[in-house]
């Protein structure tokens, strides 16, 4: 239902069905939609209009105020940041740490620089899995794998990775949603010559709060966002405040996506969640199927947080093949090669042993 | 783009593989379409299951998804429905047409070839 409020005397309300205007009908004392013939009461049009004025908020951009400030005078001495000459990937280590490769494209980083436009985290989970831990998962994640190719395994390959602080946008927000929802009751019957299908249509709607503590978005434009995704979730209880030791053996990288950059994916992925609670709550419909929805948000805090994953680069036909671990719960991800002669290898077994099978099932059976 | 055309595929061999069923029906006076027309149903459905396969295989190798939803981070008993209501907006009513059976009652399906 939208409302557009031309003056302070002038109301005109829309059709829920069809989305044309409506009428009031003074003989039926009822709102009615010429175009679909649809009628509603004027409580249900009006209730339906104050649904759809609510407006969404907008975030506020994380600045160094936000945070935990500026570096400290000691922290610049201890920490250096590393430019990669062939990605232009950065990243910030200690000084007793030798960055030898870059995360991003394997290449060897050579240029360092100092930390202007790093920004210095507020927190960060300290990595608790070792390197050998992240060799183990990845055999165990190719194993049974049919379509791998033979060699992906060599173990030269295997120990180049590397333990990396992925910088994260951390959200935390009191929100406080509506939504819309399209509910059928179909009822059907018949007689001798017809069989007749009554579709009665309900618009369900849900006002509801939630609290959402620390959804993380990466802050890197070249990791994969569905990949730091999947290695979720990370348990908080662990984090604490950023001190330059725990960079130490490990590289942080440089935030270069800004957290109004990633608002949208956190934007889609509570108003999913508020929608999918919602939705759990309404019952004794054949069909529900989601309309609008709107939220606000108040005690909003973004926090800027170096989270622990091992990043493992490896090369297959020239392509690189990235594979990461959280370094906290051990949680596994990435995509393998294909081999494409196993792919033709094992389609022709299935299709020849489905067709001997058939064929020896159609003989028995006397189709042939 | 991968999966459009899978899908596409897959629609393609169903709608052959239709075709081929009913013309089997038609025809299982005719000895030698018979025959014709089994072999292209089995090696139809075994296509299809070769493709089924492949597609499992590949679908196992990787496990890289995008985060749609946010449920683990909601705080333990926060959600709260605070209004709930459903109103009535319209109702529609369709009828489709009985068939009517002309013929008196059902004279069995194909039978096999003996």
């Amino acid at each position: 239902m939208e409302t557009i409020k031309n003056n302070k005397t002038l109301e005109q309300f829309k059709c829920p069905n069809c989305s044309g205007d409506v009428t009031f009908n003074s003989s039926m004392q009822k709102m009615a939609c010429p175009f679909c013939d649809c009628e509603f009461n004027i409580g249900v049009v009006k209730e339906l209009s104050q649904i759809e004025d609510l407006k969404d908020f907008e975030f506020e951009e994380y600045t160094t105020s936000s945070g935990s400030g500026d570096w400290k005078e000691e922290e610049k001495s201890k920490i250096k940041a590393y430019t990669c000459n062939s990605c232009g990937g950065e990243v910030v280590t200690e000084d007793v740490t030798v960055a030898s490769k870059c995360p991003y494209c394997d290449s060897p980083i050579v240029v360092s620089s100092d930390l202007q436009g790093v920004l210095r985290p507020d927190i960060v989970i300290p990595f608790k899995l070792e390197k050998l831990e992240a060799v183990e998962r990845l055999k165990n994640f190719c194993n049974g794998k049919k379509l791998l190719p033979n060699f992906f395994l060599d173990e030269n390959r295997i120990e180049e990775i590397q333990g990396v602080y992925v910088p994260f946008w951390v959200f935390s927000l009191d929100v406080n949603s509506q939504s819309t929802f399209n509910a059928n009751k179909v009822h059907t019957w018949m007689d001798s010559n017809y069989t007749y299908t009554q579709t009665k249509t309900y618009l369900a709607y849900r006002d509801g709060t939630a609290i959402f503590g620390k959804i993380p978005a990466d802050a890197s434009m070249k990791m994969d966002d569905s990949m730091m995704d999947s290695i979720e979730p990370f348990n908080y209880q662990d984090a604490v405040d950023f001190n330059s030791g725990y960079l130490s053996g490990y590289v942080a990288q440089k935030y270069d996506v800004p957290s109004k950059d990633v608002e949208s994916r956190i934007r889609h992925r509570i108003t999913n969640t508020m929608q999918n609670l919602f939705r759990n709550s309404i019952h004794g419909y054949s069909s529900v199927s989601n309309k609008t929805i709107h939220f606000d948000a108040s005690n909003i805090k973004i926090e800027y947080a170096l989270l622990p994953v091992w990043i493992l680069n490896t090369k297959y036909k020239e392509k690189v093949y990235t594979f990461a671990m959280n370094g906290q719960t051990g949680k596994f991800v990435g995509k393998l090669p294909i081999d494409d002669s196993k792919v033709t290898k094992y389609f022709l077994v299935s299709f020849i042993t489905a067709f001997v099978f058939l064929m020896i099932f159609c003989v028995i059976g006397g189709m042939l | 783009m991968k999966k459009i055309i899978a899908i596409l595929l897959c629609g393609i061999l169903f709608f052959i593989n239709s075709l081929s069923v009913s013309a089997y029906h038609q025809s299982y006076t005719n000895n030698d379409s018979n025959v014709f027309v089994v072999i292209l149903v089995v090696l139809i459905i075994s296509l299809i299951i070769g493709f089924v396969y492949i597609s499992s295989l590949k679908k196992q190798m990787t496990n890289i998804e995008s985060g749609k939803v946010a449920c683990e981070y909601i705080e333990q008993g926060s959600f709260k429905l605070t209004r709930s209501n459903e109103v009535f907006l319209y109702s529609r009513v369709t009828k489709i047409p009985r068939p009517k059976n002309n013929q008196g009652g059902h004279h069995g399906g194909p039978r096999g070839r003996r």
